[in-house]
C-alpha cells in the first residue's frame, strides 16, 4: 500500500489544483506516507533554493516552543531561516495574526491557548513563511465551517491548502478529495 | 547529523558526551552561530541563568570557604610554626576547592535545569517540532547556546568565588588575629604561580564543558514518561559529578607529575 501511495502522489498533478484546497482522507498511517510522499515530490526542504515548491507544513498536535511565547514561536523561523529582523517579522506576523483574529495572544505562553488557537497559529506561522502549499495535518480539530473559512483566507492568497483527516464525513464539504484506504487512493 | 539521528543511533553516555563535545566544536568554528542573532540571545539568557542568577548562591559558599578554611590558616598556621604556608593554603583554595564547590553548585542548579527542560521538551515533541517542522538544528539551537553559556558563566563565577573567598577569609580572620594586608597579599603573590592559574583555568573550563554536555545529553536521552525525568536528573548529577571528578584527579595528577 505504501508502493501505491507513492505512485499515486508521485503522478499527481499539483499545477491543476493552485489556488484550491485538497482533503485526503484516511487511515492515520496512510495519511503519514501521504504527507511523506507529497513532501518528497514537491521538495520539502525550503532551506534551498532549488525547490519545485515551497511547502510549508502544520502539524497535528500543533506543538510549539513552551520556553517562549507565542510571538517569539511565531518569528523564530523567519530570524532563522530568512534573515529578517527582529521588527519586520514581528510585523508579518502581526498583520497575519490580524488576519485570523488573534492578535491579542501574542504574548501569551503556548500552554495557555487551546488546540484550536494554537493550530492557527501552527498556520500563521506557516503562511509567514511564504509557501506555495501548506500541508495542515489533522484539519477535525477545527469546526469545519470556521476552517472552510480559513482555507479560503489562505487560498485568496494564492497557495494550495492540503488538509488530511481520518473523518470520511468532512468529503462533504470539499471538491477535491482524495480518499486512501486499504485497496485504493483515488483523486 | 541532526540530533534525531543522534538520538537514533543511542550512544552510550561517555560516546554521547564525547561526540557532543565534538559536534559544538564544529558549530564554533563554522561561524554558523554567530551569523544568527538568535544564538547569540539564547547564549546571553543561559549566561544569566547560569551565571549571573547564581552568583549571590556562588558568593555565600565563597564567604563561607573563605572563612573556615582561609582564616583558619590565618589564625592558626602561625602557632604551630606555618607562617610561610599560608600562601600555598591560598593557592589551593584558587585551584582545588574554588573549582570543585563551584562545579557542585552548577551542576545542582544549572545542570539539572537544562536536563529536565530537555528532557521535557523531548516528551512535548517539541525537538521533533524544532527539526522537521521548523527545520532549525537542534545541536545549533539547543545545545550550542548552552554549552558556550555555560563555560563563560562557570569561568566568570570562578573569578568571583576567588576574590571574595580570600577577601571574606582575610577579613574573617582580623577578628581573631591581626595580619597587615600587605603582607597577606604579598604572600598571596608569592605562592600562586603561573601554573596555579593556567591549572584553575582549564579545571573550570572543562567543567563547564563536561556538565553542560552531560546534562543535555541526558535530558534529551529520556525515552517515554515523565516518570522517567527524575531519574534524568540522578543520572545528570551523578554522571557530571563523576566525570568532573576524574577529569580533576588527572589535571591534579599531571600536574604534579609534571
Amino acid at each position: 500500500m505504501k508502493e501505491k501511495i507513492e505512485f499515486f502522489f508521485d503522478n499527481y498533478n499539483y499545477e491543476f489544483l493552485l489556488k484550491e484546497t485538497i482533503l485526503i482522507v484516511g487511515h492515520q498511517k496512510f495519511l503519514n506516507f501521504a504527507i511523506k510522499s507529497i513532501k518528497t515530490q514537491l521538495s520539502n526542504d525550503w532551506t534551498k533554493s532549488n525547490n519545485l515548491f515551497f511547502i510549508a507544513q502544520v502539524d497535528k498536535n500543533a506543538v510549539m516552543l513552551s520556553n517562549m511565547n507565542i510571538q517569539q514561536n511565531m518569528i523564530l523561523p523567519l530570524l532563522f531561516h530568512k534573515n529578517y529582523n527582529e521588527t519586520e517579522s514581528q510585523k508579518i506576523i502581526n498583520d497575519l495574526a490580524e488576519l485570523f483574529d488573534l492578535k491579542i495572544y501574542v504574548n501569551v505562553f503556548p500552554e495557555s491557548l487551546n488546540i484550536q488557537q494554537k493550530k492557527k497559529y501552527s498556520i500563521i506561522r506557516a503562511l509567514s513563511l511564504q509557501p506555495q502549499i501548506i500541508i495542515i495535518d489533522e484539519c477535525s480539530t477545527f469546526e469545519q465551517s470556521e476552517f472552510l473559512e480559513i482555507c479560503k483566507k489562505i487560498n485568496d492568497m494564492g497557495i494550495v491548502v492540503i488538509a488530511t483527516t481520518e473523518i470520511l464525513t468532512l468529503a462533504d464539504y470539499y471538491k477535491n478529495i482524495i480518499i486512501i484506504n486499504e485497496k485504493i487512493c483515488s483523486h | 547529523m541532526p540530533l534525531k539521528n543522534f538520538l537514533k543511533k543511542k550512544f552510550k553516555p561517555l560516546e554521547g558526551v564525547i561526540y557532543l563535545f565534538f559536534y559544538n566544536l564544529k558549530i564554533l568554528f563554522s561561524g554558523e552561530w554567530h551569523r544568527r542573532k538568535m544564538i547569540s540571545t539564547q547564549m546571553f539568557k543561559q549566561i544569566l541563568f547560569t551565571g549571573i542568577d547564581a552568583l549571590p548562591l556562588i558568593l555565600f559558599s565563597a564567604f563561607l570557604v573563605g572563612f573556615i578554611v582561609i582564616a583558619q590558616s590565618i589564625v592558626y598556621l602561625p602557632q604551630i610554626g606555618g607562617n610561610e604556608y599560608i600562601g600555598k593554603v591560598l593557592a589551593f583554595v584558587i585551584r582545588e576547592i574554588g573549582p570543585i564547590v563551584i562545579m557542585f553548585i552548577i551542576i545542582g542548579r544549572s545542570g539539572n535545569a537544562v536536563s529536565v527542560e530537555m528532557a521535557n521538551m523531548k516528551l512535548n515533541g517539541e525537538i521533533f517540532y524544532l527539526e522537521k517542522i521548523l527545520k532549525i538544528d537542534g545541536f545549533l539551537f539547543l545545545m550550542f547556546p548552552r554549552f558556550i553559556g555555560f563555560v563563560i558563566a562557570i569561568l566568570c563565577l570562578s573569578v568571583f568565588f576567588n576574590v571574595f573567598t580570600i577577601l571574606t577569609g582575610y577579613i574573617s580572620a582580623l577578628f581573631f588575629i591581626y595580619s597587615p594586608i600587605g603582607v597577606f597579599l604579598e604572600k598571596l603573590l608569592q605562592s600562586i604561580t603561573i601554573v596555579d592559574m593556567i591549572v584553575w583555568i582549564i579545571k573550570i573550563l572543562v567543567f563547564g564543558m563536561i556538565i553542560s554536555l552531560v546534562a543535555f545529553y541526558q535530558g534529551v536521552s529520556i525515552e517515554n514518561t515523565v516518570r522517567e525525568v527524575p531519574r534524568v536528573t540522578t543520572r545528570c548529577f551523578i554522571q557530571a559529578m563523576t566525570y568532573c571528578l576524574v577529569v580533576d584527579a588527572v589535571i591534579t595528577f599531571i600536574v604534579i607529575f609534571i
